[in-house]
């Protein structure tokens, strides 16, 4: 179930049991937690954390300032500040702005993408490399 | 052919073991062994105790060189240091001191 | 620019030194030390490297245990598998590429090749006007993080402190000022 304290009393799609994929619409504008069962499209902006169990898009059109993101997939095409926390693939197309640290089953960032923070991902490196 | 080349204007400073060939056109100072062969190319330094297999010289090599095989002088070459070869062949125009041992 | 002869350290080549120069440098075999070259860097699938790398454009497919600084762009293929800090104006990190490490986009690679090659978009960030005194720096700046220091031994490790937060006064774009609370990156992952 989404909820979430939009300033303008907007009243957000509930994205509960299904996947149906929830929207923000590109003028919206939310402070407060968001969390949902389902996959989330923000266009807007955003001030809080975002815990969905499907998975998140954010559109280019997107100003999400949080502390923790967290989804399965995760696609960023707009601005992030804040660690995303992904179980699936984390990527970010040439026009995200991102602030923040990624965890994620996969990441990739694409040319062009702004990017600054940790990228953690899980492998070991040949035995030859030992440790520095 | 799988080989090391070392570039005209590239420098390496330490040392550079080969189980292949070694070209060097740039600069080497340090060490370098090789288990195959290794050619000096006109034009590059060599500052380094070489070893490997056989040996082509056209460039600069300052340090004792060590062949399993042998070791070929051109004209051009400037080689200072001793050689230890099986074979050695030191063609006119080439600079060479230092001592010379054959006895492998 | 680049010679039009590109080094090769072969596969079955093991190179412990500093390898520096003014041309493409493709390594194949195993490299521990420095790699600080003008030109382009490609490490690939078969390669290992323990070093710090600095050079125009790094393209990497195999392993490195080091920071990559790069004038113009990093590419992290597929297979790649670094870690370490990653610098550039532009870094892509292909599905398959793997990174451990802090990551950055917008700002040249501090410590340009001692041939010197200043890469336009050096400019953006790492030294506008007053290159060699430590600029009116707004926070931390270690003196020697800007001074884009020509003598590559010197800079090895400089521009890791505090690039975001001295980018607040003055920076391009890029990124979005200090996280009011929490998130950590901005602050305190950066040596």
């Amino acid at each position: 179930m989404a909820q979430a304290k939009t300033s303008a009393a907007r009243h957000v799609p509930r994205t509960s049991g299904s996947r149906d994929a929830g929207v923000l619409g590109t003028s919206v504008r939310i402070r407060g937690k968001i969390s949902g069962e389902g996959d989330l499209q923000i266009l807007g902006t955003v001030e809080g954390d975002v815990v969905v169990r499907g998975d998140l898009t954010i559109g280019e059109t997107a100003s999400i300032e949080s502390e923790n993101l967290e989804a399965q997939a995760v696609t960023i095409q707009g601005e992030v500040k804040g660690d995303v926390n992904a179980s699936g693939p984390v990527r970010l197309g040439r026009t995200a702005r991102v602030h923040g640290d990624l965890k994620g089953s996969e990441i990739s960032i694409e040319e062009g993408a702004q990017f600054a923070g940790r990228i953690e991902a899980d492998f070991e490196l040949p035995a030859s490399l030992g440790k520095r | 052919m799988a080989s090391t080349v070392i570039g005209a204007n590239i420098t390496i400073e330490g040392e550079v073991i080969a189980d292949e060939d070694v070209v060097v056109q740039g600069t080497v100072r340090g060490k370098l062994s090789a288990k195959d062969g290794v050619t000096v190319e006109s034009g590059a330094v060599v500052e380094a105790d070489v070893s490997g297999g056989p040996m082509t010289f056209a460039g600069q090599v300052t340090g004792n060189v060590t062949s399993t095989d042998r070791v070929e002088l051109q004209s051009g070459a400037r080689v200072v240091g001793n050689v230890k070869a099986a074979r050695i062949t030191i063609a006119d125009g080439a600079h060479f001191k230092g001592n010379v041992d054959m006895d492998v | 620019m680049a010679s039009s002869e590109t080094t090769i350290i072969g596969r079955d080549t093991r190179i412990r030194a500093r390898v520096t120069g003014a041309s493409d440098v493709e390594v194949q075999g195993h490299l521990e030390g420095e790699l600080t070259v003008s030109g382009e860097v490609r490490v690939t699938e078969t390669a290992t490297i323990a070093a710090d790398i600095r050079a125009r454009r790094i393209v990497v497919r195999g392993a490195v245990r080091g920071d990559l600084n790069a004038d113009e762009a990093i590419l992290l293929e597929e297979g790649a598998k670094v870690v370490g800090d990653v610098r550039a104006p532009r870094v892509a990190i292909a599905p398959g590429g793997l990174v451990k490490g802090y990551v950055e986009t917008g700002h040249a690679g501090e410590g340009k090749s001692h041939v010197g090659r200043i890469a336009h978009a050096t400019a953006t960030c790492a030294a506008p006007a007053p290159v060699r005194h430590a600029p009116p720096a707004p926070k931390s700046a270690p003196a020697k993080a800007h001074p884009p220091a020509k003598a590559h031994a010197n800079s090895k490790s400089a521009g890791k402190g505090g690039r975001l937060s001295l980018a607040g006064g003055k920076a391009p774009p890029p990124v979005v000022p200090v996280l009011k609370k929490g998130t950590k990156a901005a602050l305190t992952k950066r040596r």
